[in-house]
């Protein structure tokens, strides 16, 4: 390979997995100027609630795959875990410790899947955007949620949940990212290899030419909901169980950083673009930048707001990106 | 008769105050490549929608294989066998070409889509058009032509028994025009399936066509073995020979020139064009679909830009502006898309009319009843049909719509108006309407840009007409010269037989 090559192909590299480049940029730059940021603590911290995160990234990215956007999956995510803390209480004296978890997760599941699908038929069968049928959804989770336990953070009554979700795989992984590893996975494995995958994406595409080839549409969107609000639902266990109390009020924002990461992953905001295992990236990036911010004695109160230009300029790389796109196609 | 795949009976389709169709009677054989030909509006591509399943609401009957069907789905269409090439509107842009040939009819091994054999077939069926062409890239990077391979191969997979081609080899170049003609012989010389096919290049029905099916206004003209009728036959067909009602045109003094165009290159849309307009002059734009015609408007109006070549308006040389720039030196545009692109439907009559004037007010505030008097002028002067002046436009038929939008620019006092098929889709009596405002503003000293595919039209009105065919003027003719036959052979691509037979005589 001559050398212009070997440069082209790095340049080629670097712009796909600029994530991963940014990431390691980061990780040096913290290294050199920070004493012992990236310790065993903080490593555990950000892979356990970037993995908890990850889930309503994940719900996040399939229904940005198809076109659309969801606001309800931080609220989901909350309802879920009061959901959790409820049917703590409820069956405490009833059912033994594993049978509560058991009840716990499929309620918890449940109410994801209900609100999603809400989304869903709103979005898919009335025509409502997508971006307020989501948040009709964002509201009613919300609602719900409050109205459990008049919005009083309730503790979970379970510890052996929360101890679960806290157990460290080989002293370093918190359980709740290994079950996070499994999930993108799965969900890789579905977006790729089957059917119903393809299909998330062949709507995102061109939902006129997919429905022409014969795809319901309907039933793809109203699953893509459907599912989005179960991986916030699990989220939300999982961020219950880290925290040891469900909170109404837990998930409140976090439909912004979940947004950001899929974007910031280089999905497109037209749909049918977009990789998984990127937006994976996309998000432990962004919880470790959010896990430096108070590092490097910057006041917390500037999270959001540079969570926020991180957004900004995300959205503005993809959109000259898809410009740029349209300018080599039409002089073609 | 056994041999019938389809049949359709007394088809009438009516839009609002056109009937696009009228009582169509046709049949498609088994084993029969059938082309459909005609003028733009003929209502071919009306007749083939009906028959895909794009409206709901025809008349008539269709008989498929002796059974009474109605079709009023596109997925309809499809699970009783007929398929339809729309250019490259039926892929998913961001899919690779194997995913959009087998979207909705995945191979599958278990649970998973197999998809080694999805490309193994996909591969073998774009061979035979193109062994280059990549499969495993987003369909959006190919080219327009490996896009149309990828649609037809599309329709190939499902074989279906009824295909319909609507002006596929447009995108094609010879060789791969070949290839799909290859193609198209191989199927249905296998006798079970038929095969409709639109072209406006009247030589493709002589290589592949059995059957050639005229229309004209709607209305079926006629149905011909393709060995009863020769090339002439056939444009005799299409233009009809009963005398054409005329709209007559009065004579108007020329003025000083309006607008130049000088060698205009535009890579890939236009090459060496140029034309000019003077006040008080109607110049026509005449040409087929794909000759690029409306690439001259949107150059002047500032849409795109210009790689060699320029362009002059009232002695000024026009840059690549954006519209805002055409717009104050006093260029106004029709769109082709009036619904879209010229109004803004879901408001009313004299906000639409007002828009192009409020850049031009200086005042703070809106006089509303100074605003509403200009409409209401313009409602009067141009005979606008509305039930109020904040009627919204988009309950407006089509013909009035087209008026508002006239207005609009008359209101924004543009000097040269360039119109983009004016009349498509508006029923005579408003067509006529717009041919005589057209007369009158040109007496006014403007100047008037008329793109049409409607050669009634531009005979009937222009002062002059530039003929246009791939991407180039070919022609420019004026005063007497301004002939229905002589502009419409000239604008057929495959027009050298014709050329030959003229020098003859």
């Amino acid at each position: 390979m001559s050398p212009s090559g070997i440069l082209q192909s790095i340049t080629k590299f670097l712009r796909r997995h600029m994530l991963i480049v940014v990431y390691i940029a980061l990780a040096i730059f913290m290294m050199i100027f920070t004493d012992g940021f990236f310790n065993t603590f903080n490593i555990g911290a950000i892979l356990g609630l970037g993995s908890i995160m990850g889930f309503l990234v994940l719900g996040e990215a399939i229904v940005i795959l198809t076109g659309g956007i969801d606001l309800s999956v931080g609220r989901i995510a909350s309802f879920s875990g009061v959901i959790a803390a409820w049917t703590m209480l409820k069956f405490q004296d009833v059912l033994p410790e594993y049978g509560i978890i058991a009840l716990v997760i499929i309620f918890g599941i449940l109410s994801g899947a209900f609100v999603g699908f809400i989304n869903g038929i709103s979005v898919a069968k009335m025509g409502i955007p997508p971006l307020i049928a989501t948040l009709g959804g964002m509201g009613i989770a919300y609602g719900l949620a409050e109205y459990v336990f008049a919005g009083i953070p309730t503790n979970l009554e379970v510890k052996a949940f929360s101890a679960a979700v806290r157990l460290k795989v080989l002293n370093i992984f918190p359980l709740s990212s290994v079950i996070f590893v499994i999930f993108a996975i799965a969900l890789s494995i579905f977006l790729w290899k089957m059917k119903s995958g393809r299909y998330v994406y062949a709507v995102g595409g061109s939902l006129e030419a997919a429905f022409l080839s014969g795809v319901k549409t309907d039933k793809v969107l109203i699953w893509t909901y459907v599912t989005s609000g179960i991986l916030s639902a699990i989220g939300g266990l999982l961020l219950a169980g880290w925290m040891r109390v469900g909170d109404a009020r837990a998930g409140g924002g976090y439909e912004f950083i979940a947004i950001t990461a899929v974007v910031m992953a280089g999905f497109s905001l037209f749909g049918g673009v977009g990789n998984i295992w990127d937006a994976v990236i996309g998000i432990m990036t962004l919880q470790t930048i959010r896990k430096i911010i108070p590092h490097l004695r910057i006041s917390t109160f500037f999270e959001e707001g540079i969570v926020g230009g991180i957004l900004l300029i995300a959205v503005m790389i993809s959109v000259v990106s898809i410009r740029r796109m349209h300018a080599t196609r039409s002089s073609l | 008769m056994s041999d019938v795949l389809l049949k359709a009976e007394n088809i009438t389709k009516e839009f609002p105050g056109v009937r696009a169709l009228d009582d169509v009677d046709f049949e498609l054989r088994k084993g029969e490549l059938h082309c459909l030909v005609g003028e733009n509006g003929a209502g071919k591509t009306t007749f083939i929608k009906v028959l895909y399943g794009a409206y709901t609401d025809y008349r008539g009957e269709i008989f498929l294989g002796g059974e009474r069907v109605r079709i009023t789905h596109p997925l309809q269409a499809q699970e009783l066998g007929i398929a339809a090439i729309q250019q490259h509107r039926d892929l998913v842009p961001t899919l690779s070409g194997a995913e959009n040939i087998f979207l909705g009819m995945e191979r599958k091994k278990g649970i998973f889509i197999d998809e080694k054999k999805q490309y193994e077939l996909a591969r073998k069926v774009v061979d035979r058009f193109d062994k280059s062409i990549n499969l495993d890239i987003p369909v959006q990077y190919l080219t327009v032509a490996e896009q149309e391979i990828i649609a037809i191969a599309k329709a190939l997979v499902r074989e279906h028994q009824i295909l319909i081609l609507d002006e596929a080899t447009a995108p094609l170049d010879r060789n791969e025009r070949q290839i799909l003609f290859e193609v198209l012989k191989e199927m249905k010389s296998g006798g079970d399936i038929g095969i409709i096919f639109i072209s406006h290049h009247i030589n493709e029905l002589f290589e592949i066509g059995d059957r050639v099916t005229v229309f004209k206004d709607g209305k079926l003209i006629a149905t011909k073995d393709i060995d009863e009728v020769d090339y002439n036959a056939v444009v005799k067909l299409m233009i009809g020979e009963e005398e054409r009602k005329k709209y007559t045109k009065q004579k108007v003094e020329r003025g000083e020139e309006l607008l130049s165009m000088q060698n205009v290159t535009v890579p890939g849309l236009l090459s060496d064009v140029s034309l000019n307009v003077r006040r008080g002059e109607i110049v026509g734009v005449a040409g087929r679909l794909g000759s690029n015609k409306h690439v001259i408007a949107e150059v002047i109006f500032g849409l795109q830009g210009v790689a060699e070549g320029s362009v002059q308006f009232n002695g000024e040389s026009l840059g690549v502006e954006r519209p805002e720039g055409a717009i104050r030196k006093g260029i106004g545009l029709l769109p082709i898309d009036r619904r879209e692109e010229g109004l803004i439907l879901c408001r009313g009559v004299s906000e639409n009319v007002i828009l192009t004037w409020l850049n031009k007010i200086q005042k703070g505030f809106l006089s509303i009843r100074s605003l509403n008097e200009r409409t209401k002028s313009y409602i009067d002067k141009l005979g606008i049909k509305t039930t109020s002046i904040s009627q919204r436009v988009e309950y407006l038929s089509g013909g009035n719509q087209q008026k508002v939008v006239m207005s609009k620019w008359l209101n924004a006092e543009s000097e040269l108006l360039i119109l983009l098929e004016p009349t498509e889709g508006i029923d005579v009596q408003t067509r006529w309407d717009i041919y005589s405002i057209l007369e009158e503003l040109a007496r006014s000293g403007k100047g008037i840009l008329l793109i049409s595919s409607d050669l009634d039209e531009i005979v009937s009105v222009s002062d002059r007409v530039y003929i246009m065919r791939d991407k180039e003027i070919v022609d420019e003719v004026k005063g007497k010269n301004i002939e229905y036959r002589y502009i419409f052979e000239k604008s057929l691509s495959g027009s050298n037989q014709t050329k030959k037979k003229r020098s003859e005589s």
